[in-house]
């Protein structure tokens, strides 16, 4: 019932300029994008201001301490500074996190669209093939995918990716079905447009929602999966540490020796809510409904 | 001036669960340039589908849909696709017709790019602000959302997005019925005016009997997928001829005190559309029933010039006056 | 049959009186008056027909009543509400239980929503006189098929899910639900809005047959004058939050005061003559949450002086039960085109 507030209508701006100007006003984005920010810098130069020394050197001499000034979250069984490992770990778990989920994302949101938009037999064989893929086991997939392609980092993205799409087609079809049949796809059929410029142009913002929730929450779940590709020996080599790794190998000194999963987990934890923060500050600043 | 469009023997079958549903069938119109048809009938009919169908937005199962003398049914997706510059449709619903992401210039210049007249920016946002101008818009509202403006102002983008491909026929799908009676009016008087400034030509479809009466000056009433009258606006009104439509005309509830008039109450069931059997789809309801209603379905005549209706009780009224 | 009743001016003949009711919907930053100080009185056998458009305050008038305004945001900020003789604004949650559905029920517009898909429509007729009238399943599931029967849908049907009904007969359901247990005052709005006009005809039809059957008060909330025409004895027409006027059926359509009731008359395309042009009222209505100090119709109407939309309105009687809010009528002189016609 906003029935005569156009007068507050936001004028000459171009809509990445008002995505921008809204998510600016979200705090918890800000925060997120900050923390984000942060990693990604991490990232990028670690390799340049971290000797290896520091991440991989064994001291014996002090293997599982505790926290300490020394070292701030302590030592792992074969006395490397926990500290220096996680914070090395950015380096590829940000990326396996992104890249993988990316991956998913480029390849099943369109498959997912199209089966919801063209239904009938098309729908039919994506959904079939997708079904197929998420009933072999991810792990079990990933395991082929990097078999078959090779033991890289990239591939290794590759597959935690790939094993994700069946997630994302699913989540997009779903969506796709409940606008397609709005009278805005219709107006646009009737104004002669073609199919392809009907799915990107008003389907699919429409869908936004649940795939941006969803892009945001399989960030986490790939990184553990790339972590046990790594326990496998498939994933990222041993010793370059990657949370996920960590996180595996802490496992067996829990008891007694608990920091040594708290610090990765929390790495882990801290990124996916910076994603999720961001993720859904987005979603929000893209609903020109929620504006106000 | 002649016809613009031509429909012959229109058919949409939709597969179901429970049997073939005959949505629209058999259905035959034509409309002259610059004029109005009305197509009356509740829900379920069949009126928004034939309308759908008319743009081929719907597949037509069979028929013959010609326009300006070219049949659409033999184009190509693409050939249809530039065609269907040449026919628009305003939808009910000024709530889900518009995209809630796209502003008022998205909207509208989406339709004005088609054209291909307008090549920069400017000339398409001289041009959408034009159309506003046309629909009554104010041109604050060009960076408007849908959600921050009330029903008749969307209704209004509707139209202003139908304009901009300066279509010749405008399928006008209940664009009044759901808004208040006092935007309803406005709404239609700018309908009234377009079509008198563009030379447009109207198929109007609607549930709403006064609206009909007012804005067309052919009328169609169809009834499960079956066209059971049709006849000019003055006579139907004047001079019904099938049950159908005695009933929907005496069911409609005049805003005068003691207006009250004697009503044909409708009893029974509506007939289920899935496939219908070769009998009258109204016999169960129709007051007036008889056996052969129940054995053969009744086909258009003419009753007087330019009135038909398909009804076996006329026809053997007919019979009897003629002998 | 009504006159009767209004000569004995018993108390218990009184079945809702609404006194100077607001209701205001507040959020963070804005207050929306949704009903702005109206006064309802009904009698026992009435039906008082409330029209106005969308946001006009009809369905928060009739949420109230039932003290069902959805709180937050919703205030009911001022005013007494009175079912039969008890105050709705301050019963215990379990006599609010007691009396809805029992003294007072209400049909809503969607007969498609306001149904439950998974019980059959004898369970949730039942279902509603099990929980205001003693007695047993068994009894109560008798009483369902016949209040099915009343509102003639053949008793074999009680065992049947709402699926398998039509929108009409959906909607009859509803109202037998609404009527299982007399109540003395019933609340429809829109019950027929979203019907065909031949099924629309068939439920009014219902509705005048049990209106006299059982001697239920009526609100019958609509936007469509023809239906008000139809069955309703009086009328209150409502514009942003305010009735603007009220009087008996015959009153307001034939001796129409407010400028806006007019407008609504001059909106509607006449059966009777299809060339007449429609004479819509310009502009829209108002944003609730910035109403005027003055007449919140004033600039859409064509009579508004300067004055109107500063002033408050001014209350005139033209009647024992014909009531108009327009400063307008302060010149002794002043007629609408309407009357003059």
């Amino acid at each position: 019932m906003k029935t005569q507030s156009a007068s507050n209508i936001h004028r000459g701006q171009s809509k990445t300029g008002e995505i921008w100007h809204r998510f600016r006003k979200n705090k918890g984005a800000i925060l997120g994008l900050g923390i984000l920010a942060v990693l990604v810098l991490v990232a990028l130069t670690v390799d340049i201001w971290l000797p290896e020394e520091k991440i991989n050197g064994i001291n014996v001499l002090e293997k599982l301490q505790a926290p300490s000034a020394k070292h701030l979250f302590g030592t792992d069984e074969m006395g490397r500074d926990l500290f220096w490992r996680t914070v090395y770990g950015t380096k590829y778990s940000l990326a396996i996190g992104f890249v993988a989920v990316m991956v998913s994302a480029v390849i099943g949101v369109p498959l997912g669209a199209v089966a919801g938009y063209y239904g009938k037999a098309v729908e039919t064989i994506i959904m079939r093939i997708s079904d197929v893929f998420s009933a072999i086991p991810s792990i079990l997939l990933a395991i082929a995918i990097v078999s078959v392609l090779g033991r890289t980092t990239g591939n290794l993205m590759l597959a935690v990716g790939i094993a994700a799409v069946p997630q994302f087609t699913r989540i997009t079809r779903a969506s796709v079905l409940t606008v397609k049949n709005e009278e805005y796809v219709e107006a646009a059929r009737a104004l002669g447009k073609t199919d392809l410029y009907i799915i990107f142009k008003h389907i699919l913002p429409n869908c936004l929602s649940p795939i941006i929730v969803q892009t945001t929450l399989r960030v986490a779940s790939a990184i553990i999966s790339a972590s046990s590709l790594s326990f496998l020996g498939i994933g990222i080599k041993p010793p370059m540490p990657e949370w996920g790794a960590l996180l595996t190998a802490g496992k067996t000194y829990i008891v007694g020796y608990s920091y040594l999963c708290l610090f990765p987990g929390l790495a882990i934890m801290i990124t996916v809510l910076a994603f999720n923060l961001v993720g859904d500050a987005l979603r929000d600043a893209m609903d020109p409904k929620l504006k106000n | 001036m002649g016809n613009i469009l031509e429909v012959n023997h229109l058919k949409k079958y939709f597969k179901t669960n429970r049997g073939v549903l005959h949505a629209v069938d058999d259905i035959t119109f034509t409309i002259e340039r610059g004029k109005t048809l009305g197509i009356v009938g509740e829900s379920g009919c069949g009126k928004s589908t034939t309308g759908r169908c008319v743009m081929r937005l719907i597949e037509p199962t069979g028929g013959e849909i010609l326009f300006e003398g070219r049949d659409l049914m033999k184009l190509s997706k693409r050939e249809m696709r530039a065609k269907r510059n040449d026919i628009q449709i305003i939808f009910q619903d000024p709530f889900s017709s518009l995209d809630p992401r796209c502003t008022v210039m998205q909207t509208i210049a989406e339709g004005v790019k088609v054209t291909g007249k307008y090549r920069t920016k400017k000339e398409v946002e001289m041009r959408v602000i034009e159309l506003m101008r046309i629909a009554g818009l104010a041109e604050r509202l060009i960076n408007a959302y849908p959600h921050e403006l009330d029903g008749g102002r969307r209704q209004r983008i509707g139209i202003a997005r139908a304009l901009a491909v300066e279509p010749k026929l405008i399928i006008c799908d209940e664009p009044v019925s759901a808004l208040d009676v006092s935007i309803q009016a406005q709404i239609l008087n700018l309908l009234r005016e377009l079509q008198e400034e563009l030379g447009l030509t109207y198929v109007f479809i609607t549930h709403d009997l006064a609206v009909v009466n007012h804005i067309s000056d052919e009328i169609m009433v169809m009834y499960l997928g079956q066209t059971v009258e049709k006849a000019p606006a003055e006579e139907l009104f004047t001079n019904p001829i099938h049950p159908y439509t005695k009933a929907l005309l005496s069911a409609i509830p005049i805003p005068k005190v003691g207006a009250k008039k004697e009503r044909v109450l409708l009893r029974g069931e509506v007939s289920s559309p899935i496939n219908p059997g070769d009998e009258c789809r109204f016999a169960k309801r129709c007051p007036h029933a008889r056996a052969e209603c129940r054995t053969s379905c009744p086909q258009l005549q003419e009753k007087s010039p330019g009135h038909f209706a398909a009804c076996h009780l006329f026809g053997s009224e007919n019979k009897t006056t003629s002998l | 049959m009504i006159e009767v009743k209004r000569e004995s001016p018993a108390a218990e003949d009184e079945v809702l009186d609404i006194r100077d009711l607001t209701v205001q919907f507040v959020t963070e930053d804005e207050i929306v008056e949704a009903v702005n100080c109206i006064s309802i009185h009904l009698k026992k056998g009435e039906i008082l027909g409330l029209v106005g458009e969308t946001g006009a305050g009809k369905t928060t008038t009739a949420l109230a009543v039932l003290n069902l305004v959805p709180d937050p945001p919703g205030v009911i900020k001022s005013g007494s509400i009175r079912v039969c003789g008890k105050n709705m604004l301050s019963a215990a949650p379990k006599e609010l239980e007691q009396i809805r559905g029992g003294d007072v029920s209400m049909i809503f517009q969607d007969p498609m929503t306001s149904l439950n898909p998974v019980f059959t429509v004898g369970d949730q007729i039942a279902e509603s006189i099990l929980l205001h009238e003693k007695c047993s399943r068994k009894e109560a599931g008798a009483k369902a098929e016949e209040m099915l029967e009343l509102v003639g849908i053949p008793r074999e049907r009680a065992g049947e899910y709402p699926h398998q009904f039509s929108g009409g007969m959906k909607q009859r359901v509803v109202i037998a639900i609404a009527l299982a247990c007399n109540p003395k005052l019933l609340l429809a709005d829109e019950p027929t809005t979203a019907l065909d006009v031949t099924i629309q005809a068939q439920v009014l039809d219902l509705m005048c047959g049990l209106k006299e059957k059982l001697d239920t008060s009526m609100i019958f909330i609509t936007h469509d004058l023809g239906i008000i025409a139809e069955i309703c004895d009086r009328v209150a027409v409502m514009y942003a939050g305010r009735i603007i006027e009220e009087g008996t059926l015959e009153e307001v359509f034939n001796h129409t005061k407010h400028p806006y009731t007019e407008g609504l008359f001059n909106s509607l395309p006449n059966i009777a003559d299809r060339t007449a042009k429609l004479r819509p009222i310009p502009g829209l209505m108002p944003d609730p949450t910035r109403l005027p100090a003055g007449c919140a119709f004033a600039p859409r109407c064509p009579y508004a002086k300067p004055s109107c939309i500063d002033k408050p309105q001014s209350s005139r009687s033209f009647s024992a039960t014909h009531k108009v809010l327009c400063s307008a009528y302060d010149d002794p002189s002043f007629r609408i085109h309407r009357e003059e016609a």
